[in-house]
């Protein structure tokens, strides 16, 4: 029996100008699973992505609560407040589709990487150091010194990917929520790196939300799926049994991914 | 535009200073060169609202002819520098190539010079500058930074679909540079023009104020504070609404360009 | 150029040494080869060589505007920060408000209305010049002390001028940092608020402001003209000012020169400045 850790309630989120971007969001996320998040451009996803910690810019508005470890978050607060956000954020992990869009171009890894030792978890430099070196290692980048010092525009996009993972495996998360991680990416590089965010997932057990448009990546990588149009939750299943779905939109979207993989 | 803030609060500004210098006859009966030696350096009173100055002439009647001769600078000179920019910088962005690198270079060496000594220099080279005289130099140093604009919009612009359209159609370049590409580029440059506008007003005072510009018995903003730092401590008023008025009308153009600037980019 | 009256034998002499008589192109040429090393000829008020009369006042000149640089730098960095974070607010109103004043003030007023308050009126800081009279007696601290008294008010106005546009600059560069995508990663690694800010968003927005900083000595020097002119200051604007009241022209060619060299000067710095700032500019892609 799997237990929930994160429970979000009726999220919503309007624009200034009084448009919904997402209405009446209800999602829950089980320990140790993958959920992904599916819908096509404009459906809201990274909004939502966004949405669940309070990491929206201020000109969003934006409702709703979520349970966290049992603990009750309303959202709105939660953007004011930054302790609880903090210590919110030191146990979910993000990651981006654009790495080097997200990498800060003036500090090189090793102050991007140990910052989140020295802050989140009290260790010292050099303690921050060597874990570093050890995370960079194991995301599978090679020369791990060497590219320790180097800066965000040095580093090739797959690299940048494999950064951002390390960082966001370096706060040691219960949950990692990854906003289209591979979208950018090459073909190629695209299946490494989801083959090591699904190991590293393995291996340490914390759940994803992962969120695609690509529907032939959802079955590979997740149990279960939610689908988001035009801002709304419209279907919700099993992985195993997508074709048993009577909604005609996913059926158009199913015969799509399916249609391009033959092509492939 | 019309509805933002910042931008009425200027207008109103430079529409009052305006107005008042405009019917200066109307608002006051002194002449302003009137000299009246009785009635030196008098504080403000009912009778001379704003005070006299050394040779007793009414500070207010000065104020309002002088601000016409310094809002006249200001405007002539900005009309010159745009005028002058616009023309230099459409025929760079739009043709390119050699005539391009030309006035390029052209406005980096202009460009290398701090702009107060240019003009300064240009001053001392008139021997006795007249009004129009310092209208023109100050036009002349200032048309760079339109110029630079308009280049930069124009060959922003001319990738721009609508452009490469008209221009197939078989519209004559002239055409297209007046009927599709300035009018689009306009803004920026409207920007540019209020706040240099201000910049040549002072100009214009710092000029005065240093006797290199407006000389008297001719009244400018700039040259009664120079009377003013002659009697420094005695005749405070003197020193006091120059200021202000110089302060206010740079101040509303201020607000006038901050306020097309917002609107533009809504 | 010439005054009228005078008798045609002098004229002559005049001409030939000035080297009129040479075609055109020849004077030119001449003159350049001069200029580049510096060669400004002798000032038409009292014969010296214009390099010793600028060389003498350049130090002056300099000193004044970097303390305001300096002095501009540290103000305008708290001052745009706080604008950026509390965008909106009433403290960023009342920034926005001093800004504009302060972009809207003419710097030779202030000058007028700080010199009548404070050296006249109150008689807190002398009213011009650069030392007392007594300054040959005073002991090295009292000569210091001096020195600063005179400066106060010049330093003071140069710097009102150019702070409001700076903080303006960095106010605007911080809140395009902090609307940055890595601010978005920075919160999501639970980071505290000072760290992003200054560590993060600063160092980003920090990189065009060295441009401006460099770019402002023109506008600086031009500003000399008017105060050291008002406080009477032997520094290079003072020396300018009077060139032109006495049409010396060798004198305002070579103060042109040197001021177009210290313009360039300030540029090269900036770019200097920001390629080793930036690690994008100063690392190649893809290369160690």
């Amino acid at each position: 029996m799997k237990e929930e850790i994160l429970s979000a309630k009726n999220i919503e989120v309007l624009t200034a100008a009084k448009k919904f971007i997402l209405k009446g969001i209800d999602l829950q996320i089980f320990s140790g699973e993958v959920l992904s998040l599916a819908g096509e451009s404009g459906s809201g996803k990274s909004t939502l992505a966004l949405a669940l910690t309070g990491l929206l810019p201020a000109s969003l508005k934006l409702g709703g609560e979520i349970i966290w470890q049992k603990r009750r978050f309303d959202l709105a607060a939660l953007r004011k407040d930054t302790l609880s956000s903090r210590m919110l954020h030191g146990q979910i992990s993000y990651i981006f589709q654009e790495p080097s869009s997200f990498l800060n171009p003036t500090l090189n890894i090793a102050a991007q990487l140990t910052e989140v030792f020295i802050y989140n978890q009290k260790k010292t430099y050099p303690q921050a150091l060597d874990l570093s070196r050890g995370l960079l290692e194991l995301v599978g980048i090679k020369e791990a010194e060497k590219k320790l010092y180097s800066f965000p525009h040095q580093l090739s996009g797959g690299e940048a990917q494999r950064v951002m993972i390390a960082m966001a495996l370096a706060q040691r998360p219960k949950l990692l929520i990854a906003d289209e991680p591979t979208s950018n990416l090459d073909v190629t590089i695209e299946m490494e790196i989801l083959s090591l965010i699904k190991n590293m997932q393995q291996r340490f057990g914390f759940a994803v939300l992962f969120i695609t448009h690509d529907l032939s990546l959802v079955r590979y990588f997740s149990q279960r799926v939610v689908f988001l149009k035009a801002g709304r939750i419209v279907e919700e299943s099993d992985t195993a049994h997508l074709k048993d779905i009577s909604n005609p939109y996913i059926q158009s979207l199913l015969e799509a991914a399916e249609a391009l993989q033959d092509y492939e | 535009m019309f509805r933002n803030p910042i931008f009425l609060s200027g207008f109103f500004i430079i529409f009052f200073i305006a107005f008042v210098c405009v019917f200066a006859p109307f608002i006051t009966s002194y002449n302003p060169n009137a000299i009246d030696l009785k009635e030196a350096l008098l504080s403000p009173s009912s009778r001379h609202l704003l005070g006299t100055d050394t040779l007793g002439r009414d500070l207010l009647a000065r104020l309002l002819y002088g601000g016409r001769v310094s809002l006249a600078v200001g405007f002539v000179a900005v009309g010159i520098s745009v005028l002058i920019g616009v023309a230099l910088g459409s025929i760079a962005g739009f043709y390119g190539g050699v005539i391009d690198e030309v006035i390029s270079r052209f406005i980096d060496i202009m460009l290398c010079f701090p702009s107060f000594f240019l003009i300064l220099s240009l001053v001392a080279l008139a021997r006795h500058p007249s009004l129009y005289i310092i209208m023109a130099i100050i036009g002349f140093t200032s048309w760079m930074s339109p110029a630079r604009l308009i280049r930069a919009e124009i060959l922003s612009l001319r990738q721009r679909n609508f452009v490469i359209a008209a221009l197939s159609c078989g519209l004559s370049q002239r055409r297209v540079i007046m009927r599709h590409i300035i009018p689009n580029a306009w803004g920026p440059v409207m920007v540019n023009a209020t706040l240099s506008m201000a910049v040549a007003v002072l100009i214009e005072s710092s000029l005065s104020f240093l006797g290199l510009g407006v000389q008297p018995p001719q009244a400018s903003w700039g040259n009664i504070l120079l009377e003013a730092k002659e009697c420094l401590g005695v005749g405070w008023w003197m020193s006091v609404f120059p200021g202000l008025a110089i302060f206010f009308t740079v101040l509303g153009l201020n607000l006038i360009g901050e306020g097309i600037r917002e609107s533009l980019h809504k | 150029m010439f005054n009228p009256k005078v008798s045609l034998e002098v004229k002559a002499k005049l001409t030939k040494i000035y080297g009129l008589d040479k075609p055109l192109i020849q004077q030119y040429l001449d003159w350049l080869r001069r200029i580049v090393r510096f060669d400004f000829g002798v000032s038409l008020l009292d014969g010296r060589r214009v390099i010793d009369k600028i060389k003498e006042r350049i130090p002056l000149t300099l000193f004044i505007n970097l303390t305001s640089l300096f002095i501009i730098f540290l103000i305008a960095l708290p001052l745009g920060i706080i604008g950026a974070l509390k965008k909106g607010s009433g403290l960023d109103r009342a920034i926005t408000v001093f800004v504009f004043v302060g972009f809207s003030f003419p710097s030779f007023w202030l000058a007028l209305l700080l010199m009548q308050a404070l050296a006249v009126h109150w008689q807190i800081v002398p009213v011009s010049g650069l030392v007392s009279v007594d300054f040959p007696y005073y002991s090295w601290a009292g000569k210091v002390w001096d020195l600063a008294r005179h400066l106060v008010l010049p330093i003071f106005v140069s710097t009102f001028g150019a702070l409001a546009g700076i903080s303006r600059y960095v106010r605007e560069e911080m809140h395009t940092a902090l609307s940055s995508k890595f601010i978005i990663l920075a919160r999501a690694k639970g980071l505290p608020q000072r760290l992003i800010l200054l560590r993060h968003a600063l160092r980003n927005a920090l990189l065009p402001v060295i441009t401006i900083l460099g770019l402002s000595v023109p506008g600086l020097l031009g500003g000399s003209v008017i105060f050291e002119t008002i406080f009477s200051l032997p520094g290079m604007g003072r020396l300018f000012y009077e060139g032109v009241m006495a049409r010396d022209y060798p004198l305002i060619m070579g103060l042109l020169v040197i001021g177009a060299v210290l313009t360039l000067l300030g540029n090269l710095l900036a770019d200097i400045g920001y390629a080793l700032a930036d690690p994008r500019i100063r690392y190649e892609a893809g290369e160690k």
